[in-house]
């Protein structure tokens, strides 16, 4: 009894010591994860800045947008806003001399926004406009429509049946393909993935640049670039636009410029023409994936241009 | 206490499991960031109505300034004022919002919208908001006060504040222009002192032509101006008053003084005088009249400037052979070569900013204006023809001023000198309106920012 005592005893000792040497690095396990390499496949309707070089597919073109969208109740204009009344000179010069005006919307703003967010656009006309110079109903991005448009108008008329073939993305004569550019590296992933690919990052990035105007000549233009948060509306139209850095906003006189210039640039391009002749309102982005871009960062970086 | 820890111990884990789900969600969702690194190099659209008025007198006026103004602009080459005729908002009621849509329809990023009246003590009051035409906001709202006689002025000032409010950078339009009117034939070339507006207008002479002129440099303090004339046949620098019309000459040298410029803080004059075959660097102090040495050895050195802070001296000297540029400190030492291209360079002129020395080169025959950093780096190229030379900076050191000979015919005819600015990007190159021939232009500072302004 005694015996059997003694070897069970030296049994667990052994069979602990060893539990405890075989699990003792445990924690020093490492798990390494591998980078993560977007792969994606691309059709030529997902791509714009695309070289010819793509293969002939069979797919079935892609549904032709409407151009005229079933439009929201339009909701009037907002009326011209009575301004504060002007205060009496407060300095002189000599001839001619300078004073400021007031200016409520120069008055630093911790989030200068450029339209109010309002998803349903309300048909209610404005009762009594504050005394303000910026209204507080802005336009909603779809009323844009209601307003008559070179572009829409020219859109209207390239629907027009014409005697040159129809342009059919899936039967273009891509030419030449022998000088193929290619990416010679993947994109390194950021997160678990942001949610637009490429194609419509780079389908964003093209509308805007056409519309960005670069502070050439502008003194450390190397230095001005400019972060933006963009929020957007599910028909892709500009909800608000934040700048990001809203104290060197205030102080900066150039950021300011800069910063005023990459604004207008985001909601000037959210209408346009596509490379098919067809009219956008909004920036084509995936409707169906709103909740990827609903909240887009955008940095302006001149360096390349300078 | 046992069975508290459990349930503790339990929450805890529960609590950090929790936060890992939510970070890692985070992770998941995190908005896009997209670079725009691409954009255009194109003037921006501007409206700008011709400022309203109660009565014809007033309305003229606002006619005048708006046209000022937009002139101003579209010579500046970052702006492209849109043609009157195309306004779908033909009146705007002074201090309400336009109609933001109906200037999006033309394509104007910025509106300006003003009005002028004219007051019972007969001034007039100019004033006007600048719009954000796609941010929807007033950017700018300024007042002004002139005799009717100022009228060019007011209009001046109001582009620089909307130049400033749009490009961050000080305007440069209130100020003006000293330069040498030409006349005559080549062999009796008459050569008179004379001023302007930046847009060439209001020219004034300001010497009788007598005696050459040449080489005309603004006070960066004082309503005066430096320059070369050959009173007596002896090239000497003269000091001349803008509102007296009186001039001296500049301290008692015995030999011949020549390329005069301003220190900054404009105490100073910095020139060069001839010594036997040699040239060098001499400062002067205007006020106790003490001159200094700046350079020995058997060279010509010559065309000095200061930089904006004073410290340093930019100069050409063919000390090395040719001639070349060179940076000094302000006490002569250190003198070190920044021009290395091929060619020769001369006239060497800091930028009011201090980041840039424009300089006039001479390669293959053709002449060029260019600009590099002042370490020598970055040299880039900017006009090229048949003779350019001698800059001179727009005040914001955003514009340069030079003179441009196009040669003649044959027989000696035909040939001109004039004044043309280019912007610091080499783009819009472009004569200015002067009365006749016109060479060696000097860009002025601010006028509303100059002490005798105030």
């Amino acid at each position: 009894m005694r015996l059997s005592a003694l070897l069970s005893a030296i049994f667990h000792i052994v069979l602990l010591v060893a539990i405890m040497t075989t699990f003792a690095n445990t924690s020093r396990f490492d798990v390494s994860v591998p980078e993560n390499i977007p792969v994606e496949l691309l059709t030529l309707g997902d791509v714009t800045n695309v070289s010819a070089a793509i293969e002939r597919t069979e797919e079935e073109p892609p549904a032709e947008e409407e151009v005229v969208e079933e439009q929201p109740e339009p909701e009037p204009e907002p009326q011209p806003q009575q301004m504060a009344a002007l205060p009496d000179p407060v300095m002189e010069l000599p001839p001619p001399e300078a004073e400021f005006l007031p200016d409520e919307t120069t008055e630093p703003e911790p989030e200068p926004e450029v339209v109010e967010p309002e998803p349903e656009p309300e048909p209610e006309p404005v009762a009594a406009p504050p005394p303000t110079v910026r209204p507080n109903v802005r336009p909603q991005p779809p009323e844009r429509e209601q307003e008559f448009s070179f572009d829409q108008a020219a859109a209207l008329i390239d629907r027009a049946p014409r005697d040159e073939p129809e342009f059919d993305l899936n039967n273009l004569d891509l030419g030449d393909t022998t000088n193929v550019q290619t990416a010679d590296q993947a994109r390194s992933a950021v997160g678990l993935g942001t949610g637009l690919t490429i194609s419509q990052e780079d389908a964003l990035k093209a509308d805007i640049q056409r519309c960005w105007i670069v502070p050439a000549g502008a003194r450390d233009a190397e230095n001005l670039q400019i972060e933006l948060r963009v929020h957007f509306n599910p028909d892709g139209t500009v909800r608000q636009v934040e700048i990001l850095d809203s104290i060197r906003y205030n102080t900066d006189g150039f950021y300011r410029a800069a910063a005023d210039s990459a604004r207008r640039a985001v909601i000037q391009c959210q209408t346009g023409t596509r490379f098919d002749g067809s009219y956008r309102q909004g920036y084509d982005m995936p409707r169906d994936q709103y909740e990827t871009w609903r909240t887009v960062r955008l940095t302006f970086d001149p360096r390349e241009m300078l | 206490m046992k069975t508290l820890a459990k349930p503790v111990l339990q929450g805890l884990m529960v609590l950090i499991l929790t936060l890992f789900s939510v970070s890692a969600f985070a992770q998941g969702r995190e908005e896009p960031h997209i670079v725009i690194d691409q954009g255009q190099v194109a003037p921006m659209p501007i409206a700008i109505p011709s400022f309203t008025g109660t009565n014809d007198a007033e309305s003229r006026y606002g006619r005048d300034i708006a046209s000022v103004i937009s002139a101003n602009l579209e010579r500046s080459g970052l702006f492209a004022p849109a043609d009157q005729r195309s306004f779908i908002e033909r009146e705007i009621e002074f201090g309400s919002a336009p109609q933001f849509g109906s200037w999006r329809l033309i394509r104007v990023d910025a509106l300006l919208n003003g009005r002028v009246v004219m007051q019972e003590d007969g001034r007039l009051r100019v004033e006007f908001f600048l719009w954000d035409v796609y941010g929807e906001q007033s950017m700018l709202g300024l007042q002004f006060f002139s005799t009717p006689e100022g009228w060019r002025r007011v209009a001046h000032l109001i582009t620089d504040a909307v130049y400033e409010r749009l490009t961050g950078e000080s305007g440069y339009f209130d100020t003006r222009i000293v330069f040498i009117a030409e006349s005559g034939r080549a062999t009796a070339r008459v050569k008179r002192l004379a001023i302007m507006d930046q847009d060439g207008a209001n020219p004034i002479m300001l010497t009788d032509g007598a005696d050459l002129v040449l080489t005309p440099r603004f006070s960066p303090t004082e309503q005066e101006v430096v320059f070369l004339s050959y009173f007596n046949n002896t090239p000497r620098v003269y000091l001349f008053n803008i509102e007296s019309g009186e001039q001296e000459v500049v301290g008692d040298f015995p030999g011949m003084t020549f390329a005069p410029r301003f220190s900054p803080d404009g105490d100073q004059i910095i020139m060069s005088l001839i010594e036997g075959r040699d040239s060098h660097i001499y400062t002067m102090d205007l006020r106790t009249g003490q001159r200094r040495r700046l350079t020995s050895g058997p060279d010509l050195n010559t065309a000095p400037c200061f930089s904006p802070d004073g410290r340093f001296i930019t100069f050409e000297s063919d000390r090395g052979g040719s001639q070349q540029i060179y940076v000094m400190d302000r006490d002569g030492g250190n003198p070190h070569r920044i021009s290395f291209g091929d060619g020769r360079y001369g006239t060497p002129v800091w930028s009011p900013r201090g980041d840039l020395i424009a300089f006039t080169k001479i390669y293959n025959g053709r002449f060029y204006i260019g600009v590099m950093r002042p370490d020598g780096s970055g040299e880039r190229l900017l006009t090229e023809s048949f003779l350019d030379e001698g800059p001179t900076w727009s005040p914001n050191g955003r514009v340069l001023m030079f003179t441009r000979q196009t040669p003649g015919r044959a027989d000696g005819s035909g040939n001109s000198t004039r004044i043309w600015s280019v912007d610091l990007t080499g783009y819009n190159e472009r004569p200015i309106l002067t009365p006749g021939d016109a060479s060696d232009p000097a860009w002025s500072p601010l006028i509303s920012r100059m002490p005798w302004a105030q």
